[in-house]
């Protein structure tokens, strides 16, 4: 059988091949990628698409809630100074019940209140990254001094609330009313507080006065309780989340990521075979029966 | 009984067939790089004899023709593997080219959807910041340009596509026209009883160029060859040729006609085939893709933010410009409604602090907006589309390469010039020129012992 004897064009086209290998292989190993256009791997394309877009989704829980944790943080150490406000008033209450006090010695314990009311004042008007924490969904300050008010304190938020979304479907409460946290219905702290004012200047119904304050006290503190859980519900859905695109990242390597040691060794089993090509072509070349005829 | 004369003739003949076996060799040697050539064999056969009584004298040799060897079966075989490889080389080109698009990349449209949905997310923990609304209108902009962008290098392509065809219809003319002349070269050769190796060989070069270009199928007929795309329009019949022409029809894109009628979509292969199925079929499609992802998009985002309120505590408006009805046409001009970051409706009550309608047009990442699917499922899997179409086409091109080259093999060995097989050619025709030589110089002393017979 005849063969063909022409055998450059077979020859070139392998090296091509080879080289077409070699070239692929230094591209995956130098992105790190095996995904570099669609056509590597459609099936992997596609799925890496959808792995990116969940990626950044799980970024922008993350970013949400490192934003929810400061406002969070804000309005807990907030309400805790609060509790400490109200813990004071409460004693100079019990002190001013106590019948041995002089007109001049409550006037000077009303003065205090009064002190620990502003104090108070500017505590729910607190404000995180230029909102003001407990004003609900509303851009005023919440709370203003009000004569005309039984409470002496006047709300001008409102009762919104936002949630923000954490998870996929996971959606959390942003914030609490200022109307829930500092004038609920029987635990009104600005109502308990100015109480205790007139009580100890009028000395009548202190200790009443006391109570009522000592129901703001209780309130608040379970209101605190809110942001106790709330801070632990983003810790363990951070560490949800951490998880997840962990579980992402590695299915994206798996997808597409290269397998170095394998890339490696066809590039060398690629580069063997171009060497080879070419001294085959080499020796092709030389070898004719021309060279032997003298 | 012969005579001395007679017996130089002979000698004299085969001389002269050693010398046409040696052009022969010279010649395959010469053109042992030439494309197309196939190698050429010189055909001896015994002279006819002398018939003297009971004897019979040979007479020597004669050079009856010098053959080509090659085959036409093969020829046939090469030249439908080639329309096959054309246009899958074609169709390869062009779709590399629309892959790079759809390529994973920082600003791909996948990645804008995702930029998206993850500026609204920060708007969410303050919708009444003036510089995270913005960020929105930016990210919503960069997708609507990555829309228009994409639209816009498709559709440029398409028309890039459209020019290969018109000289692409233009080389085969050339080529027909050539292959009609060669056929009226061939027919005049053949009428004198010349060999027509030369011209044919050229031809089947022509042939083989022709065939990557468009389908053809070649009848050999009386009059040379006659060559018809497979639906049956002729190209070629025996010294006429027929061209093609190209026309932009209603939609602005070139068809091919033969003789007023129109066959553009009846060329099956060929490089014309592989462009005309971008041309025609994967652009459109991509297009159309594009159109239904961009407009089910736009409603749905639209549709949310008219549920709630802009940061002014009015009803909002539209985010996106209302896509055309219908959808064509929604991806190339996708744009932003409006530029005011106030417009974007953030909250679900009418205060601005209000962030209950984010959730609403976040919704739209995990709403099924075209074709039962997500925004990203969606775009995804036109990127698997894309992908797998030039993954098999890569796969389709390797096969068909191999083929080609085994039936270049096999031509190879048939047609193919052996500088060895030549180099022994070689030997084997001067041995036999000396010996005819030798014979003749033998033949000369016996003549002259002849001569001077009496002289003595």
């Amino acid at each position: 059988m005849r063969v063909n004897p022409n055998i450059m064009p077979d020859l070139l086209a392998s090296m091509n091949e080879t080289l077409r290998q070699e070239q692929t292989a230094i591209l995956q190993l130098a992105s790190g990628q095996r995904i570099n256009r669609p056509s590597d791997d459609p099936a992997g394309a596609a799925t890496l698409t959808r792995i990116q877009d969940r990626t950044s989704q799980a970024d922008s829980f993350q970013r949400t809630m490192g934003d929810v944790q400061g406002q969070y943080q804000t309005a807990d150490s907030t309400l805790s100074s609060v509790v400490l406000a109200l813990d004071r008033a409460i004693s100079l209450g019990v002190q001013g019940a106590t019948g041995t006090l002089s007109d001049s010695d409550r006037a000077a314990l009303s003065g205090e209140v009064s002190g620990i009311r502003d104090q108070l004042l500017s505590l729910a008007n607190v404000s995180y990254q230029g909102r003001y924490v407990f004003s609900g969904t509303a851009q005023v300050q919440p709370f203003v001094l009000d004569s005309s008010v039984a409470s002496g304190v006047r709300y001008d938020g409102n009762a919104g609330v936002n949630a923000v979304s954490i998870g996929n479907g996971y959606q959390l409460q942003f914030n609490v009313p200022g109307s829930q946290v500092f004038a609920a219905p029987g635990a009104d702290v600005f109502g308990a507080v100015t109480g205790l004012m007139n009580a100890l200047d009028s000395n009548s119904g202190i200790d009443a006065a006391v109570s009522a304050v000592r129901g703001a006290f209780d309130h608040i503190t379970s209101q605190r309780v809110f942001y106790g859980n709330a801070l632990n519900q983003i810790q363990s859905q951070q560490t949800y989340l951490n998880g997840e695109k962990l579980q992402l990242a590695q299915q994206q390597d798996t997808v597409a990521a290269t397998d170095m040691t394998a890339t490696a060794s066809q590039l060398v089993n690629a580069e063997n075979a171009r060497q080879a090509a070419l001294a085959a072509i080499g020796k092709v070349s030389q070898l004719s029966l021309f060279a032997y005829l003298q | 009984m012969s005579s001395l004369f007679g017996t130089l003739s002979i000698a004299l003949s085969g001389l002269r067939a050693s010398q046409g076996e040696l052009d022969v060799t010279s010649n395959n040697v010469a053109n042992a790089n030439t494309p197309g050539y196939s190698r050429q064999r010189a055909v001896l056969v015994q002279a006819d004899p002398i018939i003297i009584g009971p004897l019979t004298f040979g007479s020597g040799v004669s050079l009856l023709k010098v053959e080509s060897l090659r085959d036409s079966v093969l020829e046939v075989q090469i030249q439908q593997e080639n329309q096959g490889q054309g246009q899958i080389d074609a169709f390869l080109t062009g779709m590399r080219q629309v892959e790079v698009m759809f390529t994973s990349s920082q600003s791909d449209i996948g990645a804008q959807f995702s930029k998206f949905f993850a500026s609204l997310s920060e708007l969410s923990t303050n919708p009444s910041d003036l510089s995270l609304r913005q960020g929105v209108l930016t990210a919503a902009g960069n997708l609507a340009s990555t829309f228009n962008n994409i639209v816009t290098n498709l559709t440029l392509q398409r028309q890039n596509l459209d020019l290969s065809i018109v000289q692409d219809v233009q080389q085969v003319n050339a080529l027909t026209t050539q292959i009609a002349g060669l056929n009226g070269q061939i027919q005049a050769a053949e009428d004198l009883g010349r060999e027509a190796s030369s011209f044919i060989d050229k031809r089947d070069v022509l042939i083989e160029k022709l065939s990557s270009l468009i389908d053809v199928s070649s009848i050999r007929s009386d009059n040379g060859i006659a060559l018809t795309t497979s639906n049956g329009t002729p190209l070629v019949d025996g010294m006429r040729s027929y061209s093609l022409n190209t026309q932009v029809d209603a939609s602005g894109v070139q068809h091919i006609y033969a003789e007023n009628s129109d066959i553009t979509s009846k060329l099956s292969s060929g490089a014309i085939a592989g462009v005309l199925m971008i041309r025609d079929q994967k652009i459109p499609d991509l297009l159309s893709d594009l159109d239904t992802l961009a407009a089910g998009f736009e409603e749905a985002v639209n549709a949310a933010q008219k549920a709630g309120y802009d940061l002014n505590g009015q009803p909002a408006g539209n985010l996106f410009t209302a896509p055309p009805a219908g959808g064509t046409g929604a991806a190339g001009a996708m744009s932003l409604f409006t530029n005011d970051p106030a417009a974007i409706a953030a909250s679900s009550d009418g205060s601005a602090g209000s962030n209950g309608n984010v959730a609403g047009l976040l919704a739209v990442h995990d709403q099924l907006i075209a074709g039962g699917r997500t925004p990203s499922d969606f775009y995804s899997k036109m990127v698997f589309t894309v992908g797998n179409d030039v993954a098999n086409a890569e796969a389709e091109a390797e096969a068909s390469q191999l083929v080609l080259q085994q039936l270049q093999d096999q031509r190879g060995s048939i047609s193919g010039v052996s500088l060895d097989e030549e180099a022994a050619n070689l030997i084997q025709f001067q041995r036999a020129y000396e010996a005819s030589a030798r014979v003749i110089s033998t033949i000369n002393d016996v003549l002259d012992v002849t001569i001077n017979l009496g002289r003595y």
